[in-house]
């Protein structure tokens, strides 16, 4: 498709008339002392210039010379896709037992996605597989293409980035600092067009184009590969009861993994009621493999060890999600890296399980 | 986000009269709702919700032809379990389902069947034995072993009476531990199973009991020389949603809500030897 040179003022202009058109926009702004995706009122709060260092276990707000840097915050689309908590049931106690009726959301409007990774597109792929529960068609998706990376990044790994596929957006952008900035913008829908017509821009030259390609492909060259796919999901196919004992010691089974994971999608439903228990509410809400709940029945859990929750996430991610979706459940975004008070680094947790099940062979 | 194509709709429960509760032991009751099964096959379950306090997958425990009633046998050991076991005739309940898959009656017709029960265990079976004497012709021969860790934990005694009378059922009952008192058979349910009279190579086993009683049920049965493509257990984990959705009933790759309950032992037989799994 065509591409098209846009400057800093026309991509602020792209989410001013989506705000117009009555999008919600969610897109990069600075929340809670970390840059995240995040619903916005005003475009002020777009997090411009900021990106995050991070490490395993460590994040921090630095400054950056890209309009949009960050990589690696906590919100995922999963927060819009798979609300963490809602009502799914109303019942109210009557003479004759109690009535009640599934609630079902109104949807608040569309969104319009801003900024989204490769890595963050491919989990809210692979997650709408496991929650049957796609995007919205109304909501629209302006990616912008990685052109560095972090630490902490695998895309390259699980084949998820850092492209990004045409059929995954409408419009792509591509952020090219030198000789002065400039996005290099690429529609990949209808929407995506129309919207790139109604903007400032003009044709990019092939000499902008190849620029912005070779960006993003210098940002897969220069990232390592962590493991091969196809040795995880043999190695963690049968859960093996020896080597885990080491991850138990380390990890605190907080959680925090999962709920930053974008394809993580376990949920719990619990009950509110009011004190005399005359109407109850169901509410559905993420739940996490490493509570000791989690697999709770009578006599207590079947995964008590945290070492067996590690196991647990671990082998559903990288083996037995391609026997129930088709695709592996790990997107390689690094999140779970990044947000583990401890830096425990999943990439060397996988390729300790592939040593281990070739060393036993 | 969709809300048309929102699987949340699939949560709602409808609400079931209780006709009945019948005790079977000191802390396991049956109970009778008012409603048919919408079809259920025997070793199938639904979701049982107390208002207010939360829902639990349960087993059909009663007769499949039944078009006007279910019966459940719910054994008290949580909130939600102990609010149904506490329910009293006039009560309402909250009730979806059915969901899961059934043991393999079609497959067994015309062989031998073993039928393995262990605690609560039977419960689920107990619709699969109904449903082979409404067909009774069209099986070999049909051996129910029950077991139970005390006398006084034995479910549908009388059932079981009336069944250990016929003439064309195997029914064997033994009990771990027992009082000085019991003249029955005192021993794991596994030890009954090498004194089958079946043709092993024709024979399909149901089992259904804590995981490691199928686990040496299914051993015994292997050694007996039944097939281990003819075994058929029934998982038993946490589930919330009972439609693939929650993540809960997770074993290895196994939706247990979804593609279980009941599954061949050759899909399981690998998990249920790890710890945790």
């Amino acid at each position: 498709m065509d591409r098209r040179l846009l400057t800093p003022e026309g991509v602020r202009s792209l989410l001013a008339m989506l705000r117009e058109d009555g999008f919600r926009i969610v897109a990069p702004s600075l929340v809670g002392g970390t840059v995240s995706l995040a619903e916005i009122s005003d475009l002020d709060e777009l997090a411009v210039g900021l990106a995050l260092e991070v490490a395993p276990g460590r994040t921090r707000v630095v400054p950056s010379p890209a309009m949009f840097g960050s990589i690696g915050g906590p919100e995922s689309l999963k927060r819009w896709q798979h609300p963490s908590q809602r009502v799914i049931w109303h019942g109210e106690r009557g003479k004759n037992g109690f009535t009640g009726s599934a609630v079902v959301e109104e949807s608040a409007g569309p969104v319009a996605f801003f900024g989204l990774r490769a890595c963050d597109l491919a989990g809210a792929r692979v997650l709408a597989k496991a929650i049957r529960r796609p995007l919205g068609e109304q909501d629209l998706v302006i990616s912008v293409r990685c052109t560095s990376s972090a630490p902490t990044c695998f895309c390259t790994t699980m084949g998820t980035g850092p492209d990004v596929p045409e059929a995954a957006a409408d419009l792509i952008l591509t952020e090219v600092l030198e000789p002065k900035p400039r996005f290099v913008a690429t529609a990949a829908s209808e929407r995506g067009a129309a919207l790139l017509g109604r903007a400032a821009s003009k044709p990019a030259s092939a000499a902008d184009a190849a620029a912005a390609d070779a960006l993003v492909a210098k940002v897969a060259a220069d990232m390592p590969v962590a493991f091969a796919p196809e040795a995880a999901r043999a190695a963690l196919g049968t859960p093996s009861g020896i080597g885990w004992e080491d991850i138990g010691a380390r990890c605190m089974a907080c959680g925090n993994c999962t709920a930053v994971c974008p394809t993580c999608f376990c949920t719990t439903v619990v009950d509110r009621t009011d004190p005399a228990a005359t109407v109850a509410d169901r509410i559905m809400r993420w739940d996490s493999c490493y509570t000791p709940w989690f697999s709770e029945m009578h006599g207590g859990s079947v995964r008590s060890s945290i070492s067996a929750r590690y196991r647990q996430w671990v082998s559903h991610k990288m083996s037995w999600w391609w026997e129930q979706f088709g695709t592996a459940g790990c997107v390689g975004c690094g999140r779970c890296i990044v947000w583990c008070p401890v830096g425990i680094d999943i990439r060397k947790e996988v390729e300790a399980a592939i040593e281990r099940s070739t060393a036993h062979v | 986000m969709d809300p048309a194509r929102d699987p949340i709709r699939l949560f709602a429960p409808e609400t079931r009269e209780v006709l009945a509760v019948r005790k079977e032991t000191a802390d396991t009751a049956t109970v009778t709702l008012a409603g048919g099964g919408r079809g259920f096959v025997p070793g199938q379950f639904a979701m049982v919700y107390a208002f207010g306090v939360g829902e639990s997958a349960i087993s059909f425990s009663g007769d499949p032809y039944r078009a006007d009633i279910v019966e459940h046998t719910v054994r008290r050991v949580g909130a939600v379990t102990g609010a149904i076991g506490a329910l009293r005739p006039g009560d309402h309940i909250g009730w979806r389902g059915p969901f899961g898959t059934g043991w393999p009656l079609q497959r067994a017709r015309g062989g031998d069947l073993v039928i393995v029960g262990g605690g609560i265990g039977l419960a689920p079976l107990r619709p699969a034995i109904l449903a082979v004497m409404a067909d009774r012709g069209a099986y070999r021969r049909v051996a129910i072993l029950v077991g139970a860790r005390r006398p006084g934990e034995l479910l549908y005694q009388e059932q079981l009476a009336e069944w250990r009378a016929r003439f064309d059922l195997d029914v064997e009952v033994t009990v771990d531990a027992a009082a000085n008192n019991w003249r029955g058979s005192v021993g794991v349910v596994t030890r009954l199973i090498p004194h089958l009279d079946v043709e092993p190579t024709r024979t399909t086993a149901m089992v259904c009991g804590p995981e490691v009683m199928m686990r040496f049920s299914a051993m015994e049965l292997q050694r007996l020389g039944v097939p281990s493509r003819n075994l058929f257990v029934s998982v038993e984990r946490n589930m919330k949603c009972a439609i693939a959705l929650c993540g809960h009933c997770q074993l290895g790759s196994l939706f247990a809500c979804h593609e279980g309950a009941v599954v061949p032992y050759d899909r399981v037989a690998g998990l249920m030897e790890v710890r945790e799994a």
